[in-house]
Protein backbone atom coordinates (compact mmCIF):
# COMPACT_ATOMS: atom_id res chain seq x y z
CA UNK A 1 0.00 0.00 0.00
CA UNK A 2 1.41 3.71 -0.74
CA UNK A 3 0.66 6.57 0.42
CA UNK A 4 -1.18 7.63 -2.53
CA UNK A 5 -3.74 4.67 -2.40
CA UNK A 6 -5.02 6.58 1.36
CA UNK A 7 -8.22 8.84 0.26
CA UNK A 8 -7.26 12.40 1.09
CA UNK A 9 -9.46 12.76 3.89
CA UNK A 10 -9.71 14.95 7.08
CA UNK A 11 -11.89 14.08 9.77
CA UNK A 12 -12.72 14.56 12.95
CA UNK A 13 -11.44 12.67 15.83
CA UNK A 14 -13.96 9.58 17.07
CA UNK A 15 -14.28 9.72 20.12
CA UNK A 16 -13.71 6.41 21.95
CA UNK A 17 -13.89 4.73 25.46
CA UNK A 18 -12.01 1.70 26.63
CA UNK A 19 -14.02 -1.74 26.42
CA UNK A 20 -12.91 -1.43 30.90
CA UNK A 21 -16.23 -3.92 31.53
CA UNK A 22 -15.14 -6.81 28.93
CA UNK A 23 -11.39 -6.27 30.28
CA UNK A 24 -12.55 -6.92 33.65
CA UNK A 25 -12.42 -10.62 32.78
CA UNK A 26 -9.01 -10.40 32.12
CA UNK A 27 -8.30 -8.73 35.05
CA UNK A 28 -10.16 -12.11 36.48
CA UNK A 29 -8.06 -13.94 34.45
CA UNK A 30 -4.90 -12.36 35.81
CA UNK A 31 -6.19 -12.66 39.86
CA UNK A 32 -7.00 -16.00 39.12
CA UNK A 33 -3.58 -16.79 37.82
CA UNK A 34 -1.36 -14.25 39.84
CA UNK A 35 -3.09 -14.33 43.36
CA UNK A 36 -5.94 -16.61 44.01
CA UNK A 37 -3.94 -19.26 43.42
CA UNK A 38 -1.27 -18.87 45.98
CA UNK A 39 -3.88 -17.33 48.86
CA UNK A 40 -5.49 -21.19 47.96
CA UNK A 41 -2.49 -23.55 48.42
CA UNK A 42 -1.36 -21.03 51.61
CA UNK A 43 -4.31 -20.66 53.22
CA UNK A 44 -5.57 -24.46 52.68
CA UNK A 45 -2.14 -25.79 53.55
CA UNK A 46 -2.68 -23.75 56.84
CA UNK A 47 -6.23 -25.13 57.43
CA UNK A 48 -5.31 -28.32 56.66
CA UNK A 49 -2.23 -27.71 59.64
CA UNK A 50 -5.45 -25.79 62.00
CA UNK A 51 -7.64 -29.26 61.22
CA UNK A 52 -4.78 -31.77 62.81
CA UNK A 53 -4.13 -29.44 65.47
CA UNK A 54 -7.92 -29.67 65.92
CA UNK A 55 -8.23 -33.46 65.12
CA UNK A 56 -5.43 -34.43 67.51
CA UNK A 57 -7.04 -32.38 70.68
CA UNK A 58 -10.11 -33.50 69.52
CA UNK A 59 -9.04 -37.20 69.83
CA UNK A 60 -7.36 -36.07 73.19
CA UNK A 61 -10.48 -34.93 74.78
CA UNK A 62 -12.42 -38.51 73.18
CA UNK A 63 -9.57 -40.29 75.05
CA UNK A 64 -10.91 -38.75 78.02
CA UNK A 65 -14.54 -38.92 77.39
CA UNK A 66 -15.00 -35.60 76.58
CA UNK A 67 -16.29 -33.52 73.59
CA UNK A 68 -14.23 -30.07 72.45
CA UNK A 69 -16.66 -27.57 72.71
CA UNK A 70 -17.73 -25.20 70.09
CA UNK A 71 -16.23 -22.02 71.64
CA UNK A 72 -12.72 -24.19 70.95
CA UNK A 73 -13.37 -24.32 68.01
CA UNK A 74 -14.29 -21.05 66.70
CA UNK A 75 -11.28 -19.93 69.27
CA UNK A 76 -9.04 -22.10 66.82
CA UNK A 77 -10.50 -20.69 63.72
CA UNK A 78 -10.44 -17.06 64.81
CA UNK A 79 -6.84 -17.65 64.49
CA UNK A 80 -6.62 -18.93 61.11
CA UNK A 81 -9.53 -16.01 60.05
CA UNK A 82 -7.36 -12.77 61.36
CA UNK A 83 -4.33 -14.52 59.59
CA UNK A 84 -6.52 -14.19 56.19
CA UNK A 85 -8.05 -11.12 56.92
CA UNK A 86 -4.39 -9.52 57.13
CA UNK A 87 -2.77 -11.60 54.48
CA UNK A 88 -4.98 -12.33 52.22
CA UNK A 89 -5.55 -8.68 51.00
CA UNK A 90 -1.46 -8.23 51.22
CA UNK A 91 -1.26 -10.69 48.21
CA UNK A 92 -4.43 -9.48 46.24
CA UNK A 93 -3.33 -5.73 46.66
CA UNK A 94 0.65 -5.56 46.87
CA UNK A 95 1.96 -3.99 43.75
CA UNK A 96 -1.38 -2.73 42.27
CA UNK A 97 -0.12 0.32 40.92
CA UNK A 98 3.64 0.20 41.38
CA UNK A 99 4.23 -3.10 39.48
CA UNK A 100 2.20 -1.83 36.58
CA UNK A 101 4.53 1.32 36.03
CA UNK A 102 7.88 0.09 37.63
CA UNK A 103 8.08 -2.63 34.83
CA UNK A 104 6.46 0.27 32.01
CA UNK A 105 3.25 -1.37 31.76
CA UNK A 106 1.89 2.00 32.28
CA UNK A 107 3.02 2.92 28.70
CA UNK A 108 0.78 1.04 26.44
CA UNK A 109 -2.45 0.87 28.69
CA UNK A 110 -2.09 4.81 29.23
CA UNK A 111 -1.92 5.26 25.41
CA UNK A 112 -5.65 4.19 25.13
CA UNK A 113 -9.01 6.10 25.86
CA UNK A 114 -9.58 5.81 29.87
CA UNK A 115 -8.10 7.40 32.57
CA UNK A 116 -5.97 5.83 34.96
CA UNK A 117 -8.34 5.95 37.22
CA UNK A 118 -10.93 4.11 35.80
CA UNK A 119 -8.80 1.42 35.09
CA UNK A 120 -7.40 0.90 38.92
CA UNK A 121 -10.81 1.97 40.61
CA UNK A 122 -11.89 -1.49 38.50
CA UNK A 123 -8.46 -3.62 39.34
CA UNK A 124 -9.21 -2.77 42.94
CA UNK A 125 -13.04 -4.08 42.27
CA UNK A 126 -11.76 -6.90 40.74
CA UNK A 127 -9.29 -7.77 43.10
CA UNK A 128 -11.85 -7.13 46.04
CA UNK A 129 -14.48 -10.02 44.18
CA UNK A 130 -11.73 -12.28 43.79
CA UNK A 131 -10.51 -12.22 47.26
CA UNK A 132 -14.44 -12.22 48.53
CA UNK A 133 -14.69 -15.41 46.16
CA UNK A 134 -11.39 -17.27 47.54
CA UNK A 135 -12.01 -16.35 50.91
CA UNK A 136 -15.91 -18.00 50.23
CA UNK A 137 -14.19 -21.14 48.60
CA UNK A 138 -11.91 -21.91 51.57
CA UNK A 139 -14.65 -21.67 53.98
CA UNK A 140 -17.06 -23.56 52.16
CA UNK A 141 -14.54 -26.42 52.24
CA UNK A 142 -13.92 -25.45 56.00
CA UNK A 143 -16.80 -25.59 57.22
CA UNK A 144 -17.21 -29.70 55.90
CA UNK A 145 -15.03 -30.26 58.27
CA UNK A 146 -15.42 -28.05 61.53
CA UNK A 147 -17.77 -24.53 62.25
CA UNK A 148 -18.24 -21.67 61.47
CA UNK A 149 -20.15 -21.64 58.26
CA UNK A 150 -20.12 -19.30 55.50
CA UNK A 151 -22.75 -16.09 55.89
CA UNK A 152 -23.44 -12.68 55.19
CA UNK A 153 -21.38 -11.59 58.55
CA UNK A 154 -18.51 -13.54 56.94
CA UNK A 155 -18.54 -12.13 53.59
CA UNK A 156 -19.11 -8.13 55.53
CA UNK A 157 -15.96 -8.83 58.13
CA UNK A 158 -13.71 -9.72 55.04
CA UNK A 159 -15.14 -6.97 52.93
CA UNK A 160 -14.07 -4.55 55.80
CA UNK A 161 -10.52 -6.05 56.29
CA UNK A 162 -10.02 -6.18 52.74
CA UNK A 163 -10.35 -2.13 52.38
CA UNK A 164 -8.86 -1.20 55.67
CA UNK A 165 -5.72 -3.03 54.46
CA UNK A 166 -6.08 -2.47 50.71
CA UNK A 167 -6.78 0.86 50.71
CA UNK A 168 -3.28 1.29 52.61
CA UNK A 169 -1.25 -1.01 50.19
CA UNK A 170 -3.14 1.09 47.00
CA UNK A 171 -2.18 4.17 48.42
CA UNK A 172 1.56 3.14 48.81
CA UNK A 173 1.59 1.82 45.68
CA UNK A 174 0.90 5.07 44.00
CA UNK A 175 3.76 6.96 45.71
CA UNK A 176 5.99 4.07 46.00
CA UNK A 177 7.03 0.80 44.43
CA UNK A 178 7.99 -0.63 47.68
CA UNK A 179 4.43 -0.40 48.80
CA UNK A 180 4.25 -4.14 50.22
CA UNK A 181 7.11 -3.65 52.76
CA UNK A 182 6.15 -0.25 53.70
CA UNK A 183 2.82 -1.54 54.24
CA UNK A 184 3.87 -4.21 56.52
CA UNK A 185 5.99 -1.78 58.49
CA UNK A 186 2.90 0.73 58.65
CA UNK A 187 0.46 -2.25 60.05
CA UNK A 188 2.58 -3.72 62.64
CA UNK A 189 3.51 -0.21 64.31
CA UNK A 190 -0.62 0.91 63.94
CA UNK A 191 -1.49 -2.72 65.75
CA UNK A 192 1.77 -2.26 68.11
CA UNK A 193 0.89 1.75 68.96
CA UNK A 194 -2.61 0.81 69.49
CA UNK A 195 -1.99 -2.40 71.43
CA UNK A 196 0.41 -0.07 73.73
CA UNK A 197 -0.74 3.09 73.70
CA UNK A 198 -4.54 3.36 73.41
CA UNK A 199 -4.93 4.64 76.99
CA UNK A 200 -2.07 7.05 76.93
CA UNK A 201 -2.22 10.54 76.51
CA UNK A 202 -0.51 13.44 74.39
CA UNK A 203 1.62 13.16 72.05
CA UNK A 204 1.63 9.57 72.48
CA UNK A 205 -1.70 9.18 71.84
CA UNK A 206 -1.85 11.84 69.00
CA UNK A 207 0.54 9.79 67.19
CA UNK A 208 -1.79 6.34 68.03
CA UNK A 209 -4.84 7.98 66.85
CA UNK A 210 -3.00 8.91 63.22
CA UNK A 211 -2.68 5.36 62.51
CA UNK A 212 -5.72 2.84 62.18
CA UNK A 213 -6.48 0.37 65.17
CA UNK A 214 -5.96 -2.51 62.64
CA UNK A 215 -5.71 -4.98 65.63
CA UNK A 216 -9.62 -3.86 66.17
CA UNK A 217 -10.57 -5.79 62.99
CA UNK A 218 -11.03 -8.71 65.74
CA UNK A 219 -13.71 -6.80 66.64
CA UNK A 220 -15.90 -7.45 63.55
CA UNK A 221 -14.39 -11.13 63.64
CA UNK A 222 -15.95 -11.31 67.08
CA UNK A 223 -18.90 -10.44 65.75
CA UNK A 224 -19.09 -13.01 63.04
CA UNK A 225 -18.39 -15.46 65.10
CA UNK A 226 -20.72 -14.57 68.12
CA UNK A 227 -17.54 -15.10 70.67
CA UNK A 228 -17.09 -12.36 73.61
CA UNK A 229 -13.65 -11.38 74.81
CA UNK A 230 -13.49 -14.54 77.23
CA UNK A 231 -14.19 -16.73 74.47
CA UNK A 232 -18.27 -17.23 75.15
CA UNK A 233 -20.54 -17.50 72.61
CA UNK A 234 -22.68 -14.76 72.91
CA UNK A 235 -24.69 -12.44 70.21
CA UNK A 236 -21.74 -9.80 69.84
CA UNK A 237 -23.29 -6.52 68.72
CA UNK A 238 -21.56 -4.73 65.58
CA UNK A 239 -18.94 -2.69 66.15
CA UNK A 240 -19.71 -0.16 64.30
CA UNK A 241 -17.01 2.44 65.53
CA UNK A 242 -13.99 0.11 64.90
CA UNK A 243 -15.16 -1.11 61.79
CA UNK A 244 -15.85 2.39 60.62
CA UNK A 245 -12.71 3.48 61.51
CA UNK A 246 -10.66 0.38 60.00
CA UNK A 247 -12.55 0.21 56.73
CA UNK A 248 -12.68 3.79 56.76
CA UNK A 249 -9.58 4.59 56.84
CA UNK A 250 -8.44 2.27 54.13
CA UNK A 251 -11.23 3.70 52.08
CA UNK A 252 -10.13 7.26 53.09
CA UNK A 253 -6.02 5.98 51.79
CA UNK A 254 -7.73 4.24 48.36
CA UNK A 255 -9.62 7.36 47.42
CA UNK A 256 -6.58 9.61 48.37
CA UNK A 257 -4.80 7.30 45.86
CA UNK A 258 -7.05 7.37 43.30
CA UNK A 259 -7.20 11.00 43.56
CA UNK A 260 -3.11 11.25 43.25
CA UNK A 261 -2.73 9.43 40.89
CA UNK A 262 -3.66 12.21 38.73
CA UNK A 263 -0.43 13.91 39.86
CA UNK A 264 1.75 11.19 39.81
CA UNK A 265 4.46 10.46 36.88
CA UNK A 266 2.60 7.22 34.83
CA UNK A 267 5.78 5.96 34.01
CA UNK A 268 8.76 5.21 36.15
CA UNK A 269 11.47 7.74 34.18
CA UNK B 1 -2.03 19.73 15.55
CA UNK B 2 0.01 19.21 18.73
CA UNK B 3 1.71 22.27 20.32
CA UNK B 4 5.02 22.73 22.47
CA UNK B 5 4.63 26.00 23.81
CA UNK B 6 7.70 27.32 25.32
CA UNK B 7 8.43 23.84 27.31
CA UNK B 8 10.35 22.79 30.20
CA UNK B 9 10.87 19.91 32.37
CA UNK B 10 13.30 19.84 35.32
CA UNK B 11 13.95 16.98 37.04
CA UNK B 12 14.24 17.87 41.04
CA UNK B 13 15.41 15.11 43.48
CA UNK B 14 14.62 14.60 47.07
CA UNK B 15 17.94 16.44 48.11
CA UNK B 16 17.09 19.51 45.80
CA UNK B 17 19.66 18.81 43.01
CA UNK B 18 17.47 19.57 39.61
CA UNK B 19 18.39 18.07 36.13
CA UNK B 20 17.04 20.20 33.70
CA UNK B 21 15.24 18.13 30.52
CA UNK B 22 14.01 19.94 28.65
CA UNK B 23 14.26 23.64 28.20
CA UNK B 24 12.13 26.38 26.10
CA UNK B 25 11.21 24.05 23.63
CA UNK B 26 8.60 25.15 21.02
CA UNK B 27 7.33 23.48 17.84
CA UNK B 28 4.19 22.74 15.73
CA UNK B 29 2.72 19.58 14.43
CA UNK B 30 0.68 20.06 11.48
CA UNK B 31 -1.65 17.60 10.89
CA UNK B 32 -1.01 15.88 7.80
CA UNK B 33 2.83 15.75 8.92
CA UNK B 34 5.47 13.17 9.40
CA UNK B 35 7.86 14.22 11.79
CA UNK B 36 11.36 13.10 13.00
CA UNK B 37 12.68 13.94 16.41
CA UNK B 38 16.78 13.21 16.48
CA UNK B 39 19.12 13.47 18.66
CA UNK B 40 21.70 12.43 20.75
CA UNK B 41 21.31 10.25 23.95
CA UNK B 42 20.47 12.27 26.66
CA UNK B 43 19.73 14.95 24.35
CA UNK B 44 15.37 14.97 26.11
CA UNK B 45 13.41 13.06 23.24
CA UNK B 46 12.19 10.50 26.12
CA UNK B 47 11.31 13.16 28.18
CA UNK B 48 9.28 15.28 25.64
CA UNK B 49 7.58 12.14 24.47
CA UNK B 50 6.61 11.87 28.43
CA UNK B 51 5.29 14.98 28.14
CA UNK B 52 3.42 14.29 25.02
CA UNK B 53 1.88 11.44 26.13
CA UNK B 54 0.84 13.01 29.74
CA UNK B 55 3.10 10.84 31.72
CA UNK B 56 5.24 13.95 32.76
CA UNK B 57 4.36 17.25 33.93
CA UNK B 58 5.88 20.30 31.91
CA UNK B 59 7.82 22.53 34.53
CA UNK B 60 6.79 25.40 32.38
CA UNK B 61 5.07 25.76 29.24
CA UNK B 62 2.40 23.75 27.66
CA UNK B 63 1.68 20.57 25.72
CA UNK B 64 -1.28 20.43 23.60
CA UNK B 65 -3.10 18.18 21.07
CA UNK B 66 -5.93 19.41 19.46
CA UNK B 67 -5.99 22.88 21.75
CA UNK B 68 -6.59 19.89 24.76
CA UNK B 69 -4.22 18.78 27.44
CA UNK B 70 -2.55 15.57 26.56
CA UNK B 71 -4.44 13.05 28.69
CA UNK B 72 -7.25 14.97 28.19
CA UNK B 73 -7.25 14.13 24.85
CA UNK B 74 -5.69 10.66 24.83
CA UNK B 75 -8.85 9.61 27.51
CA UNK B 76 -11.09 11.18 24.78
CA UNK B 77 -9.88 9.48 21.81
CA UNK B 78 -6.27 6.95 22.05
CA UNK B 79 -3.68 7.74 20.45
CA UNK B 80 -0.95 4.89 19.02
CA UNK B 81 2.35 4.46 20.52
CA UNK B 82 5.41 2.64 20.75
CA UNK B 83 7.89 3.08 23.64
CA UNK B 84 11.33 2.37 22.54
CA UNK B 85 11.12 -0.33 24.92
CA UNK B 86 8.11 -2.40 24.83
CA UNK B 87 7.15 -3.54 27.64
CA UNK B 88 4.04 -6.05 28.16
CA UNK B 89 3.80 -8.51 30.86
CA UNK B 90 6.04 -11.56 29.65
CA UNK B 91 3.18 -14.11 30.67
CA UNK B 92 0.75 -12.66 28.43
CA UNK B 93 0.14 -14.34 24.64
CA UNK B 94 0.90 -12.44 21.51
CA UNK B 95 -2.80 -12.78 20.14
CA UNK B 96 -4.19 -12.57 23.70
CA UNK B 97 -1.92 -9.31 24.60
CA UNK B 98 -3.38 -7.60 21.15
CA UNK B 99 -6.76 -8.85 22.21
CA UNK B 100 -6.66 -6.77 25.66
CA UNK B 101 -5.04 -3.98 23.76
CA UNK B 102 -7.92 -3.50 21.37
CA UNK B 103 -10.53 -3.60 24.10
CA UNK B 104 -8.75 -1.26 25.70
CA UNK B 105 -8.63 0.77 22.75
CA UNK B 106 -12.04 1.15 22.43
CA UNK B 107 -12.46 -1.72 19.50
CA UNK B 108 -16.01 -2.96 19.65
CA UNK B 109 -15.57 -6.53 21.25
CA UNK B 110 -17.17 -8.07 17.96
CA UNK B 111 -14.51 -6.57 15.73
CA UNK B 112 -11.54 -7.24 18.59
CA UNK B 113 -10.54 -10.82 16.66
CA UNK B 114 -10.39 -9.08 12.81
CA UNK B 115 -8.60 -6.27 14.24
CA UNK B 116 -6.17 -8.39 15.55
CA UNK B 117 -5.67 -10.89 13.20
CA UNK B 118 -5.36 -8.01 10.75
CA UNK B 119 -2.28 -6.50 12.73
CA UNK B 120 -1.01 -9.95 13.24
CA UNK B 121 -0.96 -10.09 9.19
CA UNK B 122 0.19 -6.58 8.65
CA UNK B 123 3.22 -7.22 11.05
CA UNK B 124 4.05 -11.09 10.36
CA UNK B 125 3.33 -12.10 13.76
CA UNK B 126 1.30 -15.32 12.40
CA UNK B 127 3.59 -17.94 13.34
CA UNK B 128 4.24 -16.20 17.02
CA UNK B 129 0.66 -15.80 18.08
CA UNK B 130 0.46 -18.21 20.39
CA UNK B 131 3.62 -17.71 22.21
CA UNK B 132 4.62 -15.79 25.21
CA UNK B 133 5.88 -12.83 24.87
CA UNK B 134 8.72 -13.80 26.58
CA UNK B 135 9.56 -16.10 24.48
CA UNK B 136 9.83 -13.70 21.27
CA UNK B 137 13.18 -12.16 20.21
CA UNK B 138 13.99 -8.05 20.38
CA UNK B 139 12.62 -7.66 17.20
CA UNK B 140 9.02 -9.79 17.13
CA UNK B 141 8.92 -8.54 20.66
CA UNK B 142 9.46 -4.86 18.69
CA UNK B 143 6.61 -5.84 15.87
CA UNK B 144 3.86 -6.79 18.80
CA UNK B 145 4.82 -3.44 19.97
CA UNK B 146 4.08 -1.81 16.70
CA UNK B 147 0.70 -3.84 16.01
CA UNK B 148 -0.77 -2.56 19.75
CA UNK B 149 -0.01 0.47 18.29
CA UNK B 150 -2.02 0.23 14.87
CA UNK B 151 -4.93 -1.24 16.14
CA UNK B 152 -7.08 1.36 16.12
CA UNK B 153 -6.82 3.65 13.01
CA UNK B 154 -5.47 6.46 15.90
CA UNK B 155 -4.80 10.19 14.44
CA UNK B 156 -1.83 10.80 16.30
CA UNK B 157 1.65 8.33 16.08
CA UNK B 158 3.69 8.35 18.38
CA UNK B 159 6.89 5.83 17.75
CA UNK B 160 9.95 5.80 19.92
CA UNK B 161 12.58 4.10 18.08
CA UNK B 162 10.41 2.09 16.14
CA UNK B 163 12.91 0.11 14.34
CA UNK B 164 15.09 -0.59 16.95
CA UNK B 165 15.84 -4.57 16.88
CA UNK B 166 14.33 -5.06 13.28
CA UNK B 167 16.08 -6.51 10.50
CA UNK B 168 17.05 -4.84 7.23
CA UNK B 169 13.73 -6.37 5.55
CA UNK B 170 11.35 -5.65 8.54
CA UNK B 171 13.04 -2.05 8.45
CA UNK B 172 11.97 -1.35 4.87
CA UNK B 173 8.72 -2.63 5.32
CA UNK B 174 8.36 -0.20 8.04
CA UNK B 175 9.09 2.44 6.07
CA UNK B 176 7.09 1.60 3.64
CA UNK B 177 4.13 1.19 6.91
CA UNK B 178 4.81 4.40 7.99
CA UNK B 179 4.30 6.27 4.70
CA UNK B 180 1.28 4.11 3.86
CA UNK B 181 -0.42 5.51 7.26
CA UNK B 182 0.05 8.91 5.80
CA UNK B 183 -2.89 10.75 5.95
CA UNK B 184 -4.27 14.56 5.71
CA UNK B 185 -5.43 14.59 9.34
CA UNK B 186 -3.22 12.32 10.84
CA UNK B 187 0.35 13.46 12.68
CA UNK B 188 3.09 10.91 12.88
CA UNK B 189 5.72 11.40 15.42
CA UNK B 190 8.62 9.54 15.34
CA UNK B 191 11.91 9.76 17.47
CA UNK B 192 14.52 7.59 16.27
CA UNK B 193 18.65 7.55 16.12
CA UNK B 194 18.57 6.45 12.56
CA UNK B 195 19.09 9.67 10.64
CA UNK B 196 18.99 8.03 7.08
CA UNK B 197 15.30 6.54 8.64
CA UNK B 198 13.96 9.61 9.69
CA UNK B 199 15.21 11.67 5.93
CA UNK B 200 14.11 8.76 4.18
CA UNK B 201 10.35 8.58 5.74
CA UNK B 202 9.87 12.55 7.05
CA UNK B 203 8.52 15.89 6.19
CA UNK B 204 10.94 17.61 8.64
CA UNK B 205 13.13 16.74 11.45
CA UNK B 206 13.13 18.27 14.82
CA UNK B 207 17.06 18.14 15.73
CA UNK B 208 17.22 18.29 20.19
CA UNK B 209 20.30 18.54 22.30
CA UNK B 210 20.68 18.98 26.05
CA UNK B 211 16.64 19.42 25.59
CA UNK B 212 17.22 22.32 23.49
CA UNK B 213 15.76 22.54 19.95
CA UNK B 214 18.57 22.89 17.96
CA UNK B 215 17.13 23.23 14.75
CA UNK B 216 14.01 21.49 12.51
CA UNK B 217 15.11 20.60 8.97
CA UNK B 218 12.70 20.95 6.51
CA UNK B 219 13.02 17.82 4.10
CA UNK B 220 10.37 18.85 1.73
CA UNK B 221 11.44 21.83 0.76
CA UNK B 222 15.32 21.18 1.15
CA UNK B 223 16.83 20.73 -2.57
CA UNK B 224 19.91 18.09 -2.66
CA UNK B 225 21.86 20.36 -4.28
CA UNK B 226 21.90 22.82 -2.18
CA UNK B 227 23.98 21.84 0.76
CA UNK B 228 27.90 21.46 0.13
CA UNK B 229 28.54 17.95 1.23
CA UNK B 230 31.90 15.29 1.72
CA UNK B 231 31.61 12.36 -0.72
CA UNK B 232 33.76 9.23 -1.11
CA UNK B 233 34.82 7.88 -4.97
CA UNK B 234 35.73 4.79 -5.88
CA UNK B 235 37.17 4.18 -9.25
CA UNK B 236 37.47 0.97 -11.66
CA UNK B 237 40.81 2.28 -13.21
CA UNK B 238 42.59 5.45 -13.79
CA UNK B 239 43.64 5.87 -10.11
CA UNK B 240 46.73 8.21 -11.63
CA UNK B 241 44.19 10.48 -12.66
CA UNK B 242 42.15 11.29 -9.36
CA UNK B 243 44.92 13.41 -7.48
CA UNK B 244 45.39 15.67 -10.50
CA UNK B 245 41.46 16.53 -10.56
CA UNK B 246 40.90 15.74 -6.96
CA UNK B 247 44.15 17.83 -5.65
CA UNK B 248 42.37 17.84 -2.13
CA UNK B 249 41.28 13.76 -2.41
CA UNK B 250 42.66 11.65 0.67
CA UNK B 251 42.76 7.71 -0.05
CA UNK B 252 40.26 5.89 2.14
CA UNK B 253 40.89 2.36 0.72
CA UNK B 254 42.83 1.05 -2.50
CA UNK B 255 40.93 3.04 -5.33
CA UNK B 256 38.82 4.46 -2.76
CA UNK B 257 39.16 8.35 -2.11
CA UNK B 258 37.32 10.68 0.27
CA UNK B 259 36.83 14.06 -1.07
CA UNK B 260 36.38 16.98 1.15
CA UNK B 261 33.25 19.27 1.22
CA UNK B 262 32.42 20.60 -2.35
CA UNK B 263 28.91 21.08 -3.89
CA UNK B 264 27.40 18.65 -6.20
CA UNK B 265 27.94 21.62 -9.19
CA UNK B 266 31.60 21.27 -8.49
CA UNK B 267 32.01 17.84 -7.51
CA UNK B 268 30.18 16.80 -11.03
CA UNK B 269 32.63 19.27 -13.49
CA UNK B 270 35.43 17.47 -11.48
CA UNK B 271 33.90 13.95 -12.11
CA UNK B 272 33.60 14.89 -15.73
CA UNK B 273 37.09 15.85 -15.97
CA UNK B 274 38.13 12.45 -14.48
CA UNK B 275 35.87 10.17 -16.96
CA UNK B 276 37.75 12.74 -19.63
CA UNK B 277 41.09 11.93 -18.57
CA UNK B 278 40.24 8.10 -18.81
CA UNK B 279 39.28 7.44 -15.29
CA UNK B 280 36.42 4.91 -14.91
CA UNK B 281 34.08 5.79 -12.02
CA UNK B 282 32.54 2.96 -9.88
CA UNK B 283 30.60 4.87 -7.41
CA UNK B 284 30.09 8.57 -5.73
CA UNK B 285 28.18 8.88 -2.78
CA UNK B 286 27.83 11.07 -0.05
CA UNK B 287 29.84 10.57 3.31
CA UNK B 288 27.00 11.97 5.21
CA UNK B 289 23.36 11.96 4.29
CA UNK B 290 22.03 15.97 4.07
CA UNK B 291 20.31 15.11 7.33
CA UNK B 292 23.23 14.11 8.98
CA UNK B 293 25.01 16.78 8.16
CA UNK B 294 22.30 19.31 9.42
CA UNK B 295 22.70 16.90 12.77
CA UNK B 296 26.66 17.13 12.87
CA UNK B 297 26.10 20.78 12.59
CA UNK B 298 23.08 21.16 15.35
CA UNK B 299 24.88 19.64 17.77
CA UNK B 300 28.24 21.00 17.25
CA UNK B 301 26.79 24.29 17.79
Amino acid sequence: MTAAAIPPTVTEPVRRRARLGRYALWQFGDFGVNVAIITLILFALLGVMFLMNQDAQIAYLASRKMKMPLEAKLQSFTMLLTMFTTVAPFIAMSGVFATDRSNGYTRFLFSKPMSPVRFYAQSVLVRLIGYLAVGCALMLVWSRYSPPGISLRFVADLTGAFFAIGGIIFLLSVVTRYDGLIAIVFVLVSAIAWDKWEQATGLRRAVTYLVPPIGKMKATHAWFLGLNDIGSLVDVPFPTKWFLWTSGYGLACLVLGLVLMRKVSLTKS
Amino acid sequence: MIEFKAVSKTYRSILGTSVPAVVDFSLEIRDGEILGLAGPNGAGKSTLIGLLLGYLSPSAGSVTIDGQLPRAYIERYGIGYLSELVTIPPAWHTENALKRYALLAGVEPAEVQSRVDAAIGLLGLDEHRKKLIKQLSKGNLQRVGLAQALLCDERILILDEPTHGLDPMWTQRFRDLVLSLRRPDRVVFIASHNLDELQRISDRVAIIDRGRLQRVVDLKTRTVGSQAAPYRLVVASGVEHVRGVFPDAVPAEPNEFDLPERSLEELNRQLVELISRGGLISSVAPMHTALEQQFREAIAQ
